[in-house]
């Protein structure tokens, strides 16, 4: 351990030990409950007001809805694209699904999903990619170190990452394979391989994040096994023998979307990956609760395959790879196709959310956005400084149950610290103006990025007093 | 009003949480931002669907230590004031490192407080609290260069 962990450890265990001894039961449910404390005058009075306005709302599934006209004032900085007529990727399929019907030697089969038509998502992240219909299986190693070696810690100052050797195989439709490798490779070069009879291709990760690929097409599919680039590509190559049809995979009811009045403040919105759902297995304790989206936005080697290659260069201090997820075939892009400052050796940007940039190049703009429920026609993003950005939603085109805003946001940037600009609060209008929605926006998350489907608590009622009490 | 139920899941998870909540906001705010969490979290219309009550509650605490430090921000800018130092500290920590961690935007401080005091990895921060082990890498590695450059100053 160096000098610097050494003291963050400090710093940190100097906050849990100070920390004052939980309130009780009692305590929390009295009319004045609260910790006792002290703080600043007047907070307590806006946090109980905020409790039991938010309790209130939430108990008597309370909706306001105010008929409030927007400003004419606001900075019209919009980005967003006309609605567009988009390709059809809704009702095609695949013609059979490729991967292994019980997991390989050495791995477990954590978890697999279909997706038939359009893609369901939440929060901001839509790591779509090239994509139609998909078939997907992540596989773990197991934790037998014979049959496979953990990185005791990974050398770039970041966590241990067990997601980082982990494995998936991706089935897509044969003319998105040349895609979906470069997506996961971060470039395409590759060598020639033969799968089981059947020409294919490895491709080497361009850096350390991107990932070590085999491809090849087969029974009228084209099939990706993907691996981080620690995962040698002989022994990608190996499990790739390995993969055999599979003819049946359990197919989960859907999970939402659960857009309805009460969670319209944030649009509270899980969509697994519709129309079959994920199902996980030999998941142990706590990864339960995940929905299989979640854990897609979590294994590495499938978030990469699912994401679009921006560009990949050789940098300052080394390689990198810049993805963004959208499809700029369908004339949209979700992500902030941005280089941040900072960006370091082998790190891909993977801006999860828009609601408060990161630092982007010079000249080049950040974006805020999110979702929306289909009936709000117009969102207004109120920063910190007052200023206000205001863009009309429209419609992806991908049967996707909300619509989609984006708007520049100028000068937003670095991270979530007190002097950066940040989102706090976001108004949903309606046909006439009426806000169908108003409350503050988490810093770093976008209004769609609630995932109650995923068991994230809300973060504002409905109810945009209480919100706007509880903003302080 | 508050279940058995709701009750004994949270006089289970009271300690750790308040020490999360500590992690992120502060002691002296941490009891009442878990006791917004968790007013929050049960009143919920989530809530009884929720399978993984333990993490739920990790992010409702997070989600409101977000709010919380927003609105004290605000209130410091507005009264143009600094907030003072707790009364106890640890001597043997560097105070420009404290301060550096304690500007740490709200996740920043989750990412590390997770993964030191609670010795969790980037998957398990990243299951807690529903975000990409990617940004769970990003957060760390971010607060590391931050304060590795201060460091080495």
């Amino acid at each position: 351990m160096n000098d610097l962990d050494s003291e963050i450890r400090r710093v940190v265990f100097e906050w849990a030990e100070q920390a004052p001894v939980a309130p009780t039961l009692d305590h929390l449910t009295s009319p004045t409950g609260s910790a006792a404390a002290p703080r600043p005058p007047g907070s307590r009075r806006v946090f109980v007001a905020a409790v039991v306005v938010a309790a209130v709302a939430l108990i008597a599934g309370v909706v306001a809805v105010s008929t409030h006209r927007q400003d004419s004032t606001v900075v019209q900085a919009g980005i967003t694209p006309a609605r567009a007529t988009l390709a059809d990727v809704a009702g095609r399929t695949s013609g059979s699904r490729m991967g292994f019907p019980a997991a390989p030697a050495g791995f477990s089969l954590d978890y697999e999903f279909t997706r038939d038509q359009a893609l369901a998502a939440d929060g901001s992240t839509l790591p779509t990619g090239p994509l139609g219909p998909v078939y997907a299986q992540y596989l773990r190693p197991l934790d037998v170190p014979d049959t496979y070696t953990v990185p005791a810690a990974q050398t770039d100052g970041t966590l241990p990452d067990p997601a980082g050797w982990s494995v998936g195989v991706v089935t897509v439709l044969p003319v998105e394979q040349g895609d979906v490798v470069l997506a996961a490779a971060g470039h395409s070069d590759g060598k020639a391989v033969t799968i089981n009879g059947h020409d294919g291709v490895a491709v080497a990760a361009w850096s350390a994040a991107d990932d070590n690929v085999v491809s090849w097409t087969q029974d009228g599919v084209a099939v990706v096994v993907v691996g981080t680039a620690i995962t040698p590509l002989a022994q990608i190559e190996q499990l790739a023998a390995q993969v055999r049809p599979v003819d049946h995979t359990p197919v989960l009811e859907p999970i939402g979307p659960t857009i309805d009045q009460l969670n319209s403040a944030s649009v509270a919105g899980s969509w697994s990956l519709a129309p079959g759902a994920s199902t996980m297995v030999g998941r142990d304790a706590g990864g339960a609760t995940l929905t299989g989206w979640s854990i897609l936005r979590s294994a590495g080697p499938l978030w990469n395959a699912f994401s679009t290659v921006v560009d990949h260069e050789n940098g300052p201090g080394g390689r990198f790879t810049v993805r963004a997820a959208g499809s700029p075939s369908a004339n949209s892009t979700l992500e902030p196709m941005t280089v941040p400052r900072d960006a370091t050796t082998g790190q891909p940007i993977w801006p999860d959310t828009m609601m408060v940039g990161l630092a982007v190049a010079d000249g080049a703009p950040d974006v805020v956005d999110g979702f929306a429920p289909v009936d709000v026609r117009e969102v207004r993003v109120v920063l910190s400084d007052g200023q206000t950005l205001q863009a009309p939603t429209y419609d992806l085109g991908r049967g996707w149950p909300v619509l989609i805003f984006a708007v520049a946001a100028p000068d937003i940037h670095d991270d979530q610290t007190a002097t950066g600009l940040h989102v706090v609060r976001i108004d949903g209008f309606g046909v006439g103006g009426a806000v169908l929605f108003s409350g503050p926006s988490a810093i770093g998350n976008a209004p769609g990025d609630v995932n109650a489907g995923s068991e994230s608590p809300p973060r504002c009622p409905a109810n945009p007093e209480s919100c706007a009490a509880a903003e302080g | 009003m508050i279940s058995d139920d709701d009750g004994e899941i949270y006089e289970k998870h009271a300690d750790e949480l308040v020490r999360f909540a500590s992690g992120l906001v502060g002691p002296d705010d941490a009891g009442d931002v878990l006791s917004a969490a968790v007013l929050r979290a049960f009143t919920s219309p989530a809530w009884r669907t929720v399978t993984n009550r333990r993490a739920y509650l990790y992010r409702s605490v997070l989600n409101e230590a977000r709010m919380w430090r927003r609105a004290a921000q605000r209130r410091l800018r507005r009264d143009d004031r600094s907030k003072g130092p707790a009364e106890v500290w640890d001597h043997d920590v560097r105070p420009d490192v404290r301060e550096a961690l304690d500007a740490l935007d709200v996740r920043s401080r989750a990412v590390l407080f997770l993964s030191y005091w609670a010795d969790l990895d980037a998957g398990g921060i990243a299951d807690l609290l529903d975000i990409s082990v990617s940004t769970v890498r990003r957060d760390a590695a971010r607060a590391h260069r931050r304060l590795r450059r201060m460091f080495d100053e």
